[in-house]
């Protein structure tokens, strides 16, 4: 009974490593494997391997090598993009929305207290940023839009590049957090219409621990982390030779697969949601087209997302309440109460989100057991207490 | 072999009851509840106990050795409303708050069985050193068989009908036993310390933890006044005492003096000399019955003032809408208005209720 869930729908939250990252970190786990920086004959091969997967990474993007840089995850490049955006020491005006990952909104507040003025603008019931809203909030002022590709809870597609174009209008810099967005959507013209621009690699099947900031030549950003001048001085620490390579693959793999999994994957995913929709009474969708193509997050009336949760992982599905956060213990979403979801839905929101290797046979499970896990969960008479 | 939720707190009584179950081949699911938010406080002091960040990973990484699910559920909202904020408030109104039997009834036998059941669990299991019989017409729940671990005086206030589906594996056991099983069962946590602390008041300050959420005009004192009336000093907040309390009066006097009562209109503290101390009856409100049917007409039985209370021989009567009258053989010190009354039939806990007045 605990092995873990057959059927794993939580691809969101995090892409199992794949096979060709895998295999491609191998070399790199055991042996003399050297800093990137030695001059020796062993350093040597370390630096030709992270400037491989440099490259790698540079080809998903869409950008020359010398544009990417290595950070430890998703999380450190939205805060790279975020605090370099606004100098040091950080001054000017701030514009994000309101649903942006924690990786954005922390590091935010954490400027606001220094002096920075935030403008969040809102969002429409269908989890979109309004390019015009972005407009209004502008000021002569604004160093820096960051607006995120696509929202990691409820897949919605931001117009991008209409508000990278509103924003150089007025001189601002413009940030995307692409992390979620990476495995579905070419990034090629994201990048040419931004400034900077994050990904992940556990999200697209790669290692967990590293990830990039696609910074646009030419541009001088200041240095989250300080150290021994790796990656041109703009990212200090010793280069994560095998994390890099398993990053540098999966991006490989991504561009080679992505254009089939979107099709597929999408019409999985629509079955699931017009099935579930058709099942069970007071349930909505949430997030409007467009969207990612794998990721179906849905409300509950009258039922707890946590205990649901829990409960598909004993029926053999792995999925969210929302986000996966550092706790595992989820709360109401901000993102939901942005999205205005009426008071009796918000404890029941539930993720199910695809990836490349999801089946037929793993929709339909899902199609069976859900519904019967939702009823449940209204029978326990959970909902009132939050 | 049932499927059976086990209330995991990361400590060693829960961890090897479920570790004991697992041996006896059940499904085991572990459910914890996040009552109380650590984000800001007691980090820096470490561990706290219950649902500390560091006790829920103690928790995770048992259920990961015993190769269970596990799965944690924030509840701090409700145990807020429910049992901290009555907790204060009963330290406001004179009386001595008894949490971890409110916490019983309310939130873990009432939350943690309804996640039990959505989840398909037979059974809820926790580590409480209390025996339970079910095959009869009625739960019979006796005392711990460690009676110095015994924790059956905190289940009085639990509805009979949720023992029905519940599973004490540690009722038999003393605690060294406990001990000896989880290295047996190696389970990472056997040597852990045990904590005698409110979970949500880990270093102990009860009074600092009150005085935090009191209104600033109430956290003044008032009056200290012997019995017969005389003006003795000041205290510092009503809060701060119990009946039978002698330390921290700051009174010097030629008999030893002790609070006898506590006086909320006014903010009087009033003390008295040992033998005031002596109720021979005390009065008890919402009375809840376990192992026996709610008498009718006078019964004997052994009753419990407060945890780790040596009963006392009592005749308890009905007096009607759930309230008892409970005549001492002896007179007895300190009978704390807000505690919890138990009666037992020797180890056959028979049911108890809450402490009104002497």
């Amino acid at each position: 009974m605990s092995t873990a869930a057959k059927v794993y729908l939580d691809y969101n939250a995090s892409a199992p490593l794949c096979a060709e990252a895998a295999d491609a970190m191998q070399p790199w786990l055991a042996g003399r494997v050297c800093n990137p920086s030695s001059a020796h004959r062993s350093g040597q091969r370390s630096r030709a391997a992270v400037e491989q997967a440099r490259g790698q990474v540079a080809e998903l993007l869409g950008c020359p090598p010398a544009a990417v840089v290595f950070t430890s995850g998703g999380t450190e490049a939205d805060n790279a993009a975020v605090w370099g955006g606004l100098g040091w020491p950080p001054r000017g005006h701030l514009v994000i929305s309101a649903i942006e990952h924690p990786a954005v909104m922390e590091p935010a507040a954490a400027l606001r207290d220094l002096g920075v003025e935030v403008t969040h603008v809102p969002v429409d019931d269908e989890a979109r940023v309004d390019p015009e809203a972005v407009r209004a909030a502008l000021r002569p002022d604004t160093a820096l839009v960051s607006i995120m590709a696509a929202n990691n809870e409820v897949g919605s597609l931001q117009p991008v590049e209409k508000i990278a174009a509103i924003a150089h209008d007025v001189g601002a810099l413009f940030h995307t957090d692409a992390v979620q967005a990476a495995a579905w959507i070419d990034l090629r013209p994201l990048v040419a219409a931004s400034d900077l621009l994050s990904i992940s690699s556990h999200k697209i099947a790669g290692p967990m621990g590293i990830g990039a900031l696609y910074v646009r030549p030419g541009l001088d950003l200041a240095p989250l982390v300080r150290g021994g001048g790796q990656q041109g001085g703009r990212r200090g620490g010793t280069e994560a030779t095998a994390a890099m390579v398993g990053f540098g693959a999966a991006c490989a793999r991504t561009l080679a697969s992505r254009d089939q999994a979107v099709v597929r994957v999408v019409a999985l995913r629509d079955r699931l949601e017009a099935m579930l929709l058709d099942s069970i009474e007071g349930m909505r969708r949430n997030g409007g087209e467009p969207r990612l193509p794998n990721t179906c997050h849905m409300s509950f009336a009258r039922c707890d997302g946590n205990a649901l949760v829990a409960r598909l992982d004993l029926d053999g599905i792995a999925a969210s309440a929302g986000a996966a956060c550092a706790s595992g213990v989820a709360h109401a979403s901000p993102v939901m109460e942005a999205l205005g979801v009426p008071a009796e839905y918000l404890a029941g929101a539930l993720r199910l989100s695809l990836g490349y290797e999801t089946t037929a046979a793993d929709v339909d499970h899902a199609i069976d057991v859900v519904p019967t896990a939702v009823h449940a969960l209204r029978a326990a008479g959970l909902e009132a207490v939050r | 072999m049932a499927r059976v939720a086990v209330a995991m707190s990361g400590g060693v009584d829960s961890s090897t009851a479920a570790a004991l179950l697992r041996e006896d081949g059940h499904e085991v699911i572990g459910l914890t509840l996040q009552l109380w938010d650590y984000t800001a406080e007691n980090l820096a002091s470490g561990r706290g106990r219950c649902c500390s960040p560091a006790d829920i990973a103690d928790a995770r990484i048992v259920s990961d050795r015993l190769d269970m699910p596990h799965y944690v559920f924030d509840h701090s909202a409700t145990f807020e409303d429910h049992i901290v904020e009555p907790f204060v408030q009963g330290y406001l109104a004179g009386t001595t708050p008894s949490p971890c039997i409110r916490c019983n009834r309310l939130v873990k036998f009432d939350m943690l069985w309804k996640l039990a059941r959505a989840l398909d669990a037979e059974f809820l299991a926790t580590g409480h050193y209390a025996r339970l019989e079910n095959g009869a017409a009625r739960p019979q729940l006796s005392k711990g068989h460690d009676h110095s671990k015994d924790q059956s005086y905190f289940l009085f206030d639990v509805p009979v009908e949720r023992f029905e589906n519940v599973i004490f594996p540690l009722g038999a056991l003393a605690k060294d036993e406990v001990r000896a099983a989880a290295r047996r069962l190696d389970v990472p946590v056997a040597d852990k310390p045990e904590s005698y602390e409110l979970c949500f008041i880990p270093d102990g300050d009860k009074d600092g933890f009150v005085e935090g959420r009191l209104p600033t005009d109430r956290r003044h004192g008032g009056p200290v006044r012997h019995l017969d009336g005389t003006l003795l000093g000041h205290h510092g907040g009503l809060h701060r005492f119990t009946v039978g309390q002698r330390r921290g009066l700051g009174l010097t006097s030629a008999e030893p003096l002790f609070v006898v009562a506590l006086e909320p209109e006014t903010g009087t503290l009033i003390v008295g000399p040992a033998e005031a101390l002596a109720a021979e009856m005390l009065e008890a409100r919402a009375c809840n019955w376990v192992s026996i049917e709610a008498p009718t007409a006078p019964l004997r039985a052994a009753a419990r003032i407060r945890h780790r209370h040596h009963e006392v021989g009592a005749l308890i009567t009905p007096l009607g809408d759930d309230r008892v009258l409970v005549e001492f053989d002896e007179p007895q010190r300190a009978v704390a208005p807000g505690q919890g009354v138990a009666f037992y039939d020797g180890e056959l806990l028979l049911g108890g209720g809450w402490i009104e007045g002497t």
